[in-house]
């Protein structure tokens, strides 16, 4: 699929590969091209398939109905002769509802083939990155800013990327440290130093 | 599981560090104080701020930082102290402002301007300066009421909506007998230069936004809300001189703390704060800046804070502006 | 009409040795400061004021503090580039183009047309201000609520143009920005919109939230995907500086990006991101070469960036002119200004001219010393893309988490971030571009206010769009670039 295949090196699934920390082979480098460049529609089939296109086009338009309503019975639309709060919102509501009904219409119809929404590896690894950062978040108050710098790079490295524990932890500390002086020492931002700790 | 148990082992290292870095007992102030200014900076708020943190350290054995968390008309800033722990580290300047002495006629905010602070001091009061463009052919207050009175209505320009500036302008038309549309925008600065620009037919604000304006000539000022004239600009006769009833306590910038600080903290504050308005070079730059030096202390401050709160209330009321 | 001696004045100030070692100091922290996200220019001004007392003299304090602004233009087009992340709004344009360009392998090219534009942009601005500062800056001051109303919505348009392949993608993107502008606070009555009843919604959401999730989570999300990505870009890195071939086409973009920038840098409050957007439009229309923008085509970045730096220049026009700040970074040197006693305004070139001219000498000197500290660091930059993309991710995601907390102290912003990221993600995977959704969150706001301004000032009546001549003028242009631009796809696709 990929069009350039021959060139490439054999693909380990990222489950399975060694852990090490830089893996630069030289001679069988894959170009990184972006999917939008690539001439024939592995990108675009997988955006254009219609059915997905129509999904988008219905969240849209119920968030299109949200704002209509705030803006008829929560906001003021207008204020005596004057536009009031929910003016503009709901000129961008009903601008919204009709974009949405052409984005519809246009992908109405059966799709012929659908590529897969995801690109091999798939939603795993982007998913587990949104856990990780909400975990950061969770936690941030708690422990204060530089333990969950450390928690977040290291879990990342261990997690997401395979890394040996070692080089997470390495990682994970150093990335701290460098925060830590960049941003408090050099530059006074006032972070909390998590309730753990007094701060 | 190899992860999972190298994870928690990582978390307990961490956890290990951080333990013991943590700060012993301290006498205050033992760090910088951080003085939040609701509004932008520049502003008339956020360079008085700044003009007392210049001349702090002769008082101050710590810093005084300015900080500005402008926006959202003022109010999220205060809540950010109104949330701030009250160990005397977060102050608000500019308590005493329209949002403290204005808005909560008008309508309900997610704090009380009195309740949920411990009042320091007030440090200067901006007085309300109305003024014309300078290409505009009115010399004094007189004539540009006659001329106002033959026009279906007049803009001026406020900074923002409800504010102190605000209910003036439309005490001063209730007053005088002139429709006043007030076009409210993004604050002081935003104001002058609409009026500057000559896009509405009257404006102001405080001395200091004004002033640098009226000496080049871009403008001129007409009258100014207060009881006697203000001393940063003498030569601006006040509306009562002219027959109007227009005073205003203007907008006032105090100082204030989560409230819960403990009275040691509040009282050596106060007395610092007072130390600082009678340094000679802080009055120096205040006479630069166009600002007045009007201190007071914690009980008169606050005494004088709920007369002026009233006396916007019963405005509003009486120009039945408000909306709660 | 121009005041030789001033000027020699003024660069007799910026040439000695204590104002030209703080621009260098200046000129290295703004740097600093754009690549990292969160922290602006304006937050580092401010944390300057204190040193800026103690040095004493004010021209070297106005000196060091222009440094880190322009530092910071310049630091912010480098993350642009190398991470599609953009450091203020005026970068966003920057991202397109410059990104594309560095995914190639083409980063260094990219990053030294956007030094070398910015350099002449500052020398245009320079000239510009030396010559017709006090007009322009009175025309400036005819821009009343109708005029940036007609202005932003151009602007908007634009800013959809820029949407790649499919208009109506780029719309909707469009209509979301200003819905998400609309969240907060109401500009003019103050009524809170859309908050959910949670009270950290109803300050709005913060340029720098919605930046770093559009762009630089959603753009981590998106690359995770690719279980093969070893690194951003693993082709041998061959040419660090653009070759002479990017210099002949970018010439005149650069030139014109200049002069648009200057000309609508100095309007007070969002000049730079027009200027940006006019820039790139403009250089797509007379581009030999449409079809590479959005590809990667290098006017795309020599213009917009010539058209921010010079945006820049100008912004301080109002300033210096008029004493009315233009911009956050602006107002805080006209707060440290006014301590020191100087009241800019009509009288500074009459009182102060030492201070007057030593700051325009200082801009000059300030863009020749970014230029010398940015282009060695460009090789540096273009090889930080073949670090293993297992680690730039992890390293890049805590730059923005820190760097959105550091904006207002709030962990809800790091939340808000998260959801723009997801959003953004999958955006991206249904083929909407975020660019104009940024771009019309940042003009939106500008946009109601004018409006509700305008028609309080005419009370109710839309007729004062048009009977203000420069509103209308700018209406005109508006309709006429959409016009055209229908009629050109109709043609290419008839």
């Amino acid at each position: 699929m990929y069009w350039r295949a021959h060139l490439q090196a054999v693909r380990v699934p990222w489950h399975l590969r060694r852990r090490s920390v830089f893996r630069d082979n030289p001679h069988t480098v894959p170009v990184c091209v972006d999917r939008k460049d690539l001439p024939q529609p592995l990108g675009e089939e997988e955006a254009h398939v219609k059915a997905r296109q129509r999904w988008a086009g219905v969240v849209l338009l119920a968030v299109s109905a949200f704002v209509i309503y705030q803006s008829l019975f929560v906001l003021r639309v207008f204020d005596g002769r004057q536009p009031g709060s929910g003016f503009m919102p709901l000129g961008l509501g009903v601008l919204l509802a009709g974009l949405s009904l052409v984005l519809l219409t246009i992908n109405r119809g059966r799709d012929e083939d659908r590529t897969a929404f995801w690109a091999r590896g798939g939603w795993l690894r982007p998913l587990g990155a949104i856990l990780i950062t909400a975990a950061y978040g969770m936690v941030f108050e708690w422990l204060g800013a530089i333990p969950s710098v450390a928690v977040f790079v290291g879990g990342w490295l261990l997690l997401l990327e395979r890394k040996s524990m070692a080089v997470a932890a390495v990682t994970a500390i150093t990335t701290g440290v460098v925060v830590y002086l960049v941003f408090q020492v050099a530059l006074q931002a006032p972070f909390p130093r998590g309730t753990l700790f007094g701060g | 599981m190899r992860s999972i148990r190298g994870v928690a082992l990582l978390v307990a290292a961490l956890l290990l560090v951080g333990a013991t870095a943590a700060l012993a007992g301290e006498t205050y102030p033992a760090k910088p104080i951080q003085l939040i200014v609701p509004y932008g900076a520049g502003g008339s708020t956020d360079v008085l701020a700044r003009a007392i943190s210049q001349v702090a350290p002769r008082h101050f054995p710590q810093p005084l930082v300015v900080v500005n968390k402008a926006g959202g008309g003022g109010i999220p800033g205060r809540v950010d102290v109104v949330k701030a722990r009250p160990d005397g580290y977060t102050l608000l300047f500019g308590w005493g402002s329209g949002e403290d002495f204005v808005v909560p006629h008008q309508r309900s905010l997610p704090y009380d301007p009195f309740k949920d602070f411990e009042i320091i001091c007030r440090m200067s009061v901006h007085s309300i300066v109305l003024a014309v463009p300078g290409s505009s052919p009115h010399k004094d207050l007189a004539e540009f009421v006659k001329w106002a009175k033959t026009k279906e209505y007049v803009t001026a320009s406020v900074s923002t909506k409800g504010a102190s500036v605000d209910i003036t302008f439309l005490l001063f038309g209730k007053a005088a007998g002139i429709k006043v549309t007030t076009i409210p925008g993004t604050g002081g600065a935003d104001a002058v230069t609409k009026l500057v620009g000559g896009h509405v037919d009257f404006g102001g604000g405080h001395p200091s936004e004004v002033l640098p304006h009226i000496k080049a000539g871009r403008m001129r000022g007409l009258a100014v809300a207060f009881e006697k004239r203000d001393p940063s600009v003498a030569d601006i006769p006040t509306f009562r001189e002219f027959g109007y009833d227009v005073v205003t306590a203007g907008s006032v910038k105090g100082v204030a703390a989560p409230k819960g600080t403990p009275k040691e903290v509040a009282d050596y504050l106060a007395r610092k704060f007072k130390e600082v308005s009678e340094d000679p070079e802080f009055h120096k730059i205040m006479k630069d800046l166009g600002q007045p030096v009007m201190y007071q202390g914690p009980e008169e401050y606050m005494a004088w804070a709920k007369k002026a709160f009233d006396q916007y209330g019963e405005s509003i009321k009486a120009m039945g502006l408000e909306t709660k | 009409m121009v005041d030789i001696g001033g000027v020699l004045q003024g660069f007799a100030i910026a040439l000695s040795p204590v104002n030209l070692l703080y621009g260098f100091i200046g000129a290295l922290l703004g740097t600093a400061v754009g690549v990292l996200p969160g922290l602006g220019p304006a937050a580092t001004i401010a944390l300057l004021l204190p040193v800026s007392y103690k040095i004493g003299s004010p021209v070297t304090a106005i000196i060091m503090m222009a440094g880190v602004y322009y530092g910071a233009m310049y630091g912010g087009s480098t993350t642009s580039i190398l991470l599609n992340i953009p450091g203020e709004a005026a970068s966003v344009v920057t991202c397109i183009d410059g990104y594309q360009m560095a995914k190639k392998g083409r980063a260094g090219p990219a990053l030294g047309i956007s030094a070398i534009g910015s350099f002449i942009a500052g020398t245009m601005g320079v000239l510009g201000l030396t010559l017709v500062a006090p007009p322009l800056a009175e025309f400036a001051l005819k821009f009343g609520p109708p005029e940036y109303f007609s202005l932003t919505v151009v602007g908007l348009f634009l800013a959809t143009y820029l949407s790649g392949r499919s208009v109506l993608k780029g719309l909707i993107m469009g209509l979301l920005g200003l819905l998400f502008a609309s969240v907060g606070l109401d500009p003019i009555s103050g009524a809170v919109r859309f908050d959910f009843g949670n009270p950290n919604l109803q300050s709005n959401i913060d340029f720098v939230t919605i930046a770093m999730g559009l762009f630089g989570v959603g753009e981590i999300l998106i690359n995770l995907e690719e279980s093969g990505t070893l690194s951003l870009v693993t082709t041998k890195i061959t040419h660090i500086f653009p070759s002479l071939a990017d210099l002949a086409r970018s010439w005149w973009a650069m030139i014109r990006g200049s002069v648009v920038g200057f000309a609508v840098g100095i309007l007070p409050g969002g000049g730079a991101v027009i200027a940006s957007l006019v820039s790139y439009a403009m250089e797509k229309r007379f581009s030999r070469h449409p079809e590479e923008f959005g590809q990667g085509a290098i006017e795309g970045v020599a213009g917009p960036e010539a058209a921010n730096n010079s945006a820049a220049t100008s912004s301080f026009i109002p300033l210096l002119t008029l004493g009315i700040p233009g911009n956050a970074s602006t107002a805080m040197i006209f707060a440290a200004l006014l301590i020191q006693g100087i009241t800019p305004g009509p009288f500074l070139l009459k009182e102060r001219a030492d201070v007057f001219w030593g700051v325009v000498a200082s801009m000059y000197i300030g863009n020749v010393m970014l230029l010398v500290l940015n282009l060695p660091l460009v090789g540096l930059w273009a090889q930080l893309l073949r670090v293993p993309y297992a680690f730039l991710a992890p390293l890049v995601g805590v730059l923005t988490l820190v760097g959105v907390y550091s904006v207002n102290n709030s962990v809800f912003d790091i939340w808000v971030m998260l959801f723009f990221g997801v959003f953004g993600y999958i955006a991206r995977k249904l083929d909407f571009e975020p660019g104009p959704l940024l771009l019309a969150f940042v003009l939106g706001p500008i946009m109601e206010r004018s409006l509700r301004q305008a028609l309080l000032m005419s009370s109710g009546s839309f007729a004062i769009f048009v009977t203000h001549p420069i509103s209308a003028a700018l209406l005109g242009v508006g309709v006429l670039f959409v016009a055209g631009n229908v009629l050109r796809r109709r043609a290419s696709q008839g």
